[in-house]
Formats: structure tokens, sequence, C-alpha cells
């Protein structure tokens, strides 16, 4: 029993606790179900009661969602995997913030994956930082505070959005140029970093290069053109991309 | 524009005026021509009354522009003058005339004038000018000169070389003239030149020469019976003889010319002939006989008043009484000095009254002149009009192209924003039918995701039955979902189903929640009424999401479809927490991921209103307005139009 996780359930819907129970019951073996709650208020009371290592955690939930829920949390101690059905602003935070999420209907090899990650972090220490910084974007107004967690081989880099200059696609990697002069390869498409950022003033001038609008110093015509960044870097603008850049700058 | 209309009524005055004007000169064609008849008919007789007809002519003839009436115009007050001797005056008519001609290119009309312009010269003593009007004329009047022109003027040039003394050229002249008589045999002709040829021969002291030209006019005059002609040559030939010195054979010949003359009864001729016999025999001192002679000489004289030849005979009479009878030479000579003085008299009246016409024809002519200045300065007002009509002609010319090309702007600016209005609004409905097309039922995907996540609960609970079931309804409402989307409207039979359908699957997730109806009014014909696919169903949605699912007890869904007036209404009636609780509960998280169906149908109904011309109306209000819980959604659509796709 020492090294099974302890685990709660919340979700409005009883069909879908049930179903969740019934596949860690059968395939997660490694996890072990407390309790389960069918909304925001119960969800926090078990959670106090219980202590859970793992909370799996519905986002649309009438009368409060997964957000309100861990707000109202003092200290998130735990992990969290997210199961929604459908929510394109909830799963852009949880890619922000690298949280791990579950859609709905659940597949029962995602769910055996998720659990191993969460075991396998667990080893390596920092549990709650996804969470910190999930709620702390989604409570931060101003979104220049925003931060994006980068997961790396060995755990997580937190930086602000405010401080990339730029990011560049490099095969199925995305290389970040930060404005302190480091750079970082992150194991993730630069598509997936696009979804993300393009809220934040990022435009994504050509095949490879994902820019923020904020660092652009220079435009440089041409064909497609040029762009020069603070950084004193020179990024080309493809002729597909060049009318939406500029569009921007209107 | 006011300018333009100006303009057109000038022009049309214009236009009127000189209508009117050459009706007025039709009626005055002939009278020119009468009048320059009556010119030329009275241009030797009376030359004022002549040039009163020229004048009037002339006044028409300006008014009407008629160059070729103008120029015989001219070419007759030439002729007037000539025959009164103003010379000058004649030149300068006839150059007038001629320059008239050469500016409208029709020499032939200045013929005459060119002709008589040397003769007219050679008349003023003008000789040099006249020498070169006569050679002009015969070389670049005409290829083919009629032989009577020729005589006429190389016989002037012959005259005019002999007036300047120039024999040689003169006889030259003559000669050639003489060739052309002889060619032609004009016999006349023939023995006219050679009596100047003879002349000319006597002015050169060359008697016998002369009398070789007159011996050969005497036998042709005798072979011809010419008689005036033989007494001609017989009388130049005692001239002649007179020069050689040979008075018998002078007398001879004179007395020959005489009996002729008597024959021919021309006293003229023997007056003369009888004071030149009476000169003879006086030379020859037979004054007995000269003295008969000459009486009968002074008797012909009184009777053909003939004062010059009486003066003539006289002054030989009182020669011839000289030595015989002082008195009577000196009572003959005082009658001889007073005819030479009434001469003298006659003379000089004529003088005085040629003197007179000079002045009255060159007052006439200055009127005439000025006349000609008059038209000179009407041409030029003439032709400044001209040129200002011709400027506003322009001016109008390029009044209308602008005109033109503004109509044609105009008219290509209109096609054309006809054009891109079209365009723009077959974009616009392009636009709008892209929107509707991507806006068209969308199944929300919450709902879809939802409903799997149900199915995949039946497989986890192992309840295949329920599994398969829910998965076939599931799979029916995607594919009529998708079936519909392809279409503005649909059949309302597809949209019951789908409401059918929809409902059973919501009630399935939400039993405990709600109870439901689906009400049909069976007068509703539901197989050719059409409406927008999915119009009905995220109103259903929202009522369980939105309301029912938050209420405490189960509530209960209604939805009915009917027909009110023309209308079909669908009313779908929850009791659940109605609107403003519904946004009261809501935390500031979820608000954020607020549904959009309804904004896509409202957004759709505004496309398909406007592009189809229809007017579906949504009414949404609380069920109960106290409490503001419930919510009553009303829609109403159009049943008499037939919507064609």
């Amino acid at each position: 029993m020492e090294n099974k996780l302890k685990a709660v359930i919340v979700d409005d819907e009883l069909a879908s606790r049930e179903t969740l129970a019934s596949y860690l019951k059968n395939y997660c073996p490694d996890i072990y179900l407390v309790a389960d709650a069918d909304s925001v208020k119960s969800g926090l009371e078990i959670i106090k009661k219980n202590k859970p290592d793992v909370v799996f955690l519905d986002i649309e939930m009438p009368y409060g969602n997964a957000f309100d829920l861990l707000e109202q949390v003092d200290n998130i101690d735990f992990d969290l995997v997210f199961v929604t059905a459908y929510s394109n602003y909830a799963i852009k935070a949880l890619n922000m913030s690298a949280s791990y999420y579950i859609l709905k209907p659940i597949s029962i090899d995602e769910l055996i994956h998720a659990v191993e990650k969460i075991k396998s972090e667990r080893n390596s220490g920092d549990i709650s930082i996804h969470s910190k910084i999930l709620i702390e974007n989604i409570q931060s107004v101003n979104k220049q505070n925003h931060k994006i967690v980068l997961p790396q081989l060995n755990g997580f880099d937190v930086i602000k959005v405010n401080d990339i200059i730029r990011c560049r696609a490099n095969d199925n990697f995305t290389e970040f140029y930060l404005t302190n002069g480091t750079r970082k390869l992150i194991s993730r498409t630069l598509k997936f970093y696009e979804d993300i950022l393009k809220d934040f003033d990022f435009v994504r001038v050509h095949k490879s290069h994902l820019i923020n609008l904020q660092y652009v110093t220079r435009y440089m015509k041409g064909k497609g053109g040029q762009v020069e960044m603070t950084d004193g870097s020179v990024v080309d603008v493809s002729v597909n991309q060049k009318a939406a850049f500029l569009e921007k700058f209107k | 524009m006011k300018k333009g209309v100006y303009i057109v009524f000038v022009l049309t005055g214009l236009c009127i005026s000189t209508y009117s004007q050459s009706k007025l000169t039709r009626n005055k064609v002939s009278g020119i021509s009468e009048l320059l008849d009556s010119a030329e008919v009275y241009s030797k007789k009376d030359a004022v009354k002549a040039y009163n007809f020229i004048e009037e002519a002339l006044e028409l003839i300006i008014q009407n522009d008629d160059k070729g009436n103008e120029i015989r115009a001219y070419s007759i007050l030439g002729d007037i003058n000539f025959f009164s001797e103003q010379y000058d005056l004649s030149t300068e008519n006839y150059i007038k005339a001629i320059s008239l001609a050469e500016k409208i290119n029709k020499n032939n009309l200045s013929y005459d004038s060119r002709k008589k312009l040397g003769v007219a010269f050679k008349a003023n003593n003008d000789y040099d000018k006249a020498i070169f009007y006569f050679n002009s004329f015969l070389t670049h009047t005409a290829k083919n000169l009629p032989n009577n022109d020729i005589v006429f003027i190389k016989t002037h040039l012959a005259e005019t070389y002999e007036l300047k003394g120039e024999y040689a050229l003169a006889e030259q002249t003559y000669k050639e003239v003489l060739s052309i008589e002889q060619s032609r045999n004009n016999r006349e002709g023939i023995m006219l030149i050679q009596d100047r040829l003879a002349n000319i021969n006597l002015q050169q002291n060359n008697p016998a020469g002369a009398i070789q030209y007159y011996e050969k006019s005497e036998r042709m005059a005798e072979e011809s019976s010419d008689k005036r002609s033989l007494a001609n040559a017989l009388r130049g030939k005692s001239a002649a003889l007179k020069k050689q010195n040979k008075p018998e054979e002078e007398l001879s010949a004179r007395q020959q010319a005489l009996d002729i003359n008597e024959e021919l009864d021309d006293v003229e001729a023997q007056n003369e002939d009888l004071v030149e016999i009476g000169k003879i025999y006086v030379e020859q001192k037979q004054e007995e006989k000269a003295i008969p002679v000459l009486q009968r000489s002074i008797t012909l004289s009184d009777e053909t008043k003939n004062i010059t030849q009486k003066k003539e005979a006289l002054y030989t009479l009182s020669k011839a009484y000289e030595r015989s009878d002082i008195a009577k030479a000196f009572s003959t000579y005082k009658e001889f000095v007073k005819v030479n003085d009434s001469i003298n008299s006659i003379r000089e009246q004529e003088l005085l009254s040629r003197l007179e016409l000079a002045t009255s024809l060159n007052r006439k002519q200055q009127r005439i002149d000025l006349l000609e200045k008059d038209k000179e300065l009407n041409d030029k007002t003439i032709e400044l009009l001209m040129q200002d009509q011709t400027m506003q002609e322009e001016f109008i010319k390029n009044q209308k192209r602008t005109i033109y090309f503004l109509i044609i702007i105009l008219f290509i600016l209109s096609i054309s924003s006809i054009f891109i209005l079209r365009s723009a609004k077959q974009k616009r409905l392009a636009n709008q039918l892209l929107a509707l097309k991507s806006l068209r039922s969308q199944m929300n995907p919450h709902f879809i995701f939802n409903a799997l996540n149900s199915v995949n609960s039946y497989i986890a609970k192992k309840d295949e039955l329920s599994a398969n079931r829910y998965l076939s309804d599931f799979a029916f409402l995607m594919r009529s979902v998708m079936e519909n989307s392809k279409h503005d409207f649909i059949p309302l039979t597809d949209e019951i189903k789908i409401i059918d359908l929809y409902l059973k699957l919501e009630h399935e997730r939400f039993k405990e929640k709600f109870d439901y109806q689906f009400v049909v009014d069976e007068n509703i014909n539901t197989e050719s009424f059409q409406i927008p696919p999915m119009l009905i169903q995220p109103y259903i949605e929202n009522a369980v999401w939105h309301g029912l699912r938050y209420k405490e007890e189960k509530g209960f869904l209604t939805v009915e479809l009917k027909p009110v007036d023309k209308n079909l209404q669908i009313i779908i009636i929850d009791n659940g927490i109605g609107r403003k609780r519904s946004n009261e509960i809501k935390t500031k998280n979820q608000q954020q991921n607020n549904s959009t169906g309804i904004k896509n149908i409202e957004s759709r109904l505004k496309i398909i209103n406007e592009v189809h011309r229809l007017g579906i109306q949504i009414d949404v209000s609380d069920l109960d307005l106290e409490n503001h819980s419930g919510t009553i959604v009303s829609i109403l659509v159009p049943m008499q139009k037939k919507i064609t796709q």
C-alpha cells in the first residue's frame, strides 16, 4: 500500500465518475481511489479530508469549474489530472503550465500513461509547479506576467512569456531565444507553442519562426521582408505571412 | 452652357441673314450683267454715263462677291477710259481686271484686258511698258493665240517701235505680220502692212523702198479691182515720189488717186488730193493751175465743214496768189489766219472738254476705288468675322467634345460602378453564404464528447444494449446534422427528428434533472414546410444546460410546434432557474468559457433573413416574470414563403 497513490475524483456526472473509477481499478494498480465528489464544494471537502496524492478533476461542472476549485485549495500538494470533454480555453491554460489532462471519452492508454508520468515525476521532486503556474496565470489579469512551463528532460523551466524574444522550429523541437541571451531547446513542435502564444502578441512570421512582436525593432522591406529583433537577430518573413504580419502593426 | 446657347442663337441669326442675303442677290444677278452691258454700250458714246452704270454694277458685285463680273467691270472701265483717251486710267483698270483674274486663277476672264493693256500704254506714250505688255501677251497668254490677235498685237508692237523711233525693230515686226497675212492670204491685211512698211521706209528716207511696197499694193489692188486700196497705194506712192523730188510722177499718181476718189465719191480723200495737187502746182510755179484746184478744195471743205483741210487749202492758195495778186494773197492769208484761229479755239475747247471729262472720270474712278477699298475693308471685316466664327465654331466643337467626353466618362463610371456594386453585392452574398456555412449547424462539441463519454460509461458498465442504442442514436443524430448542414433550409420533418433524438439523448444523461414533452401540431405540413437546420436545438440545449441542470428539484421542458396566424411558432419552455440566476451562479472562470451556440444562431438568422428576405423572429423571455425563473423561447418562422434553394 505504501507505493500506491491515493486518488480522488471530482466530476459532476455519475456515469463519468463510475467509468473513471472502473478504469483506475482495472488498469491502474498503482492508484487506489479513496473518494469521489460531484461538485466543487464537495470536491474541496474530500480533498481536505483525504489529502490525496492525485486528483482527477473534471473541468466543466455546474456551480464552479476546476479552476474555481483549485483557487480555493490552500496548498496544492497533490498531482492533478484534468479530465475534460471539450474546452479550448482550458486546454490552452493547461498546456501553458504543462499540466496533465485526459480527454473524454477517456482513453485507457492515456490514463495509464498519465499515471506513469505522475509516478515518475513524484520521484524527481517538485510536484506542484504546474498547478502553481496554472493558478498564477488564471489569476493574473495582466497577460505580461503570465508564465509558461517548458518541460525539460529532468524537470521544468518556468519562464515569463515576456522574456521570450522568439521561437525557432528545429525539427520537432522548438528553440526559445530569451531576453537574457540564453536559448532553450524544448521537445515540442513550434505549432504547439504558436497555439499557446498567439494570444500574447506572438506571430508566426515564417514556417520556422514565431516572434514576440514587442521585441521587433525594425522591418526591412523585401519580397517577404525581414525583421530585426532587439537581440540583433534578423528573421525572415515569408511572403505568405507578410500581410498578416504587417496587419499587426496597424 | 448659357454661353453655348447664346452662340447657337448667334449662329442661327447668321444663317438666316446669309440666307436672306443670297435670296436678295438672286434677284439682282441679272441686274449686274445688264448694267455691265449698258456700260459697254455707252463706253464709246458717253463715258460718264458708262461710268455710272459701272459704279452701280460694282456696288452690287461687291455685295455679292461676284468675281467674274468684277473683272468684266474693270475691263469695261479700261475700255471707257481708253475711248475717252484717259489712258492712264485705262491702264489702271485693265491692270486691276488682270490682277483680279489672277487672284481667282481665271486668267481667261482677263484676256481682253491683257490684249488691250499694251495698246493703252502705247496710247499713253508709255512705249516701254507697251512693248513689255505686248511681248508678255504674245509669250504668256496662250499656246495657240488666234492669228487675228497676233496680227493685232504685233501691228501695235511695230507701231510702238515706230513711234519710239526703232525702225529696224518696227520693220522686222511688220514683216512678221506681213508673213502671217500672206500665209492666210489676207489681201487687205497685206496691203495695210505694206503701207506701213512703206511708211517706215519713208521715215528712214528710203522713198525707193517705200515706192516698191506701194507699187506692190497698187498691183494687188488692181488685180482685185479694189479701188479704195488702189487710191491709197497711189496716194502713198505720190508722197514717196514727193520725197524723191519727182513732181511729175508725184502729180500723176496723185491725179490717178483723185480720179479714183472722185469715182468712189470720197470727198475727204478728194479734198486731200486736191490740196496736195495744189501744193505740187505751187511748187512748180504753175499758180494758174493751182488756184482752181485749191478753190475747189475750199468749196469741198466748206461743204464738208472740214476746216483743217480748208486751212491747208487757204494757206496754199495764199501762196499761189503771192506772185500774181498780192491783195488776194493777203485776203486769203487773213482768211487762213481766221480759220487757223478757229481751229485753235476748237482745239482748245476740245482740250478743255477733254480735261473736264478727265477730271470727272478721275472723280468717278476715285469713287470706284473707294468702293473697292470699302470692299477690301468689308472683306477684311468679313474675314475677321469668319475668323471669329471659326473660332467660335472651334470653341463649340471643343465644348461639344468635352461634353461628349464627360458623357462617356460618366457612362463608363456608372457602368463600372454598377459592376462594382454588383460584384460587391455578390461578394457580400458569397461572404454571407460562406459565413452561413461556417455558422451552420454545429453541434456543440461539448454535447458530442459528453455523448461519447456516455457511451463509454455504458461500455465500462458492460451494458452492451444501452451502449449500442445510445451509440446508434448518436450516430443517427450526427448523420442528420451533417446531412442537413449542407442546406440552408431543410424540411421540418428532418428538424423534428433531430430535436426528438437530441431530447432523448440529453434526457438520458440528465434523467434525474428533468422530464420533457415534445408536441407537434397536426395541422402543420411538416414535409413541405422548410426551416433552417439546427434552429431549435441550441435553444433546447440552453434550456437544459443553463436552466434545468441547476434546478434543485426535477424540472420540465416543453417543446411545441404550432401554427400561429401564417407563421410556424416554436416554443421552448423550461422551468429552470432562469437566465438571471444562471448568470449569477457562474464563476468568473466559467463565464470565460461561455457557449457560443446562441450567438451563432443569432448571426445565422440575421444572414438568412437578409439573403432569403425572411422575417424569422426570436423572442426570449422569463417564464416567471416576478422571480425571473424559467425561460420561454418563441421562434416565429413565416409560413407563406415557399423557400427555394
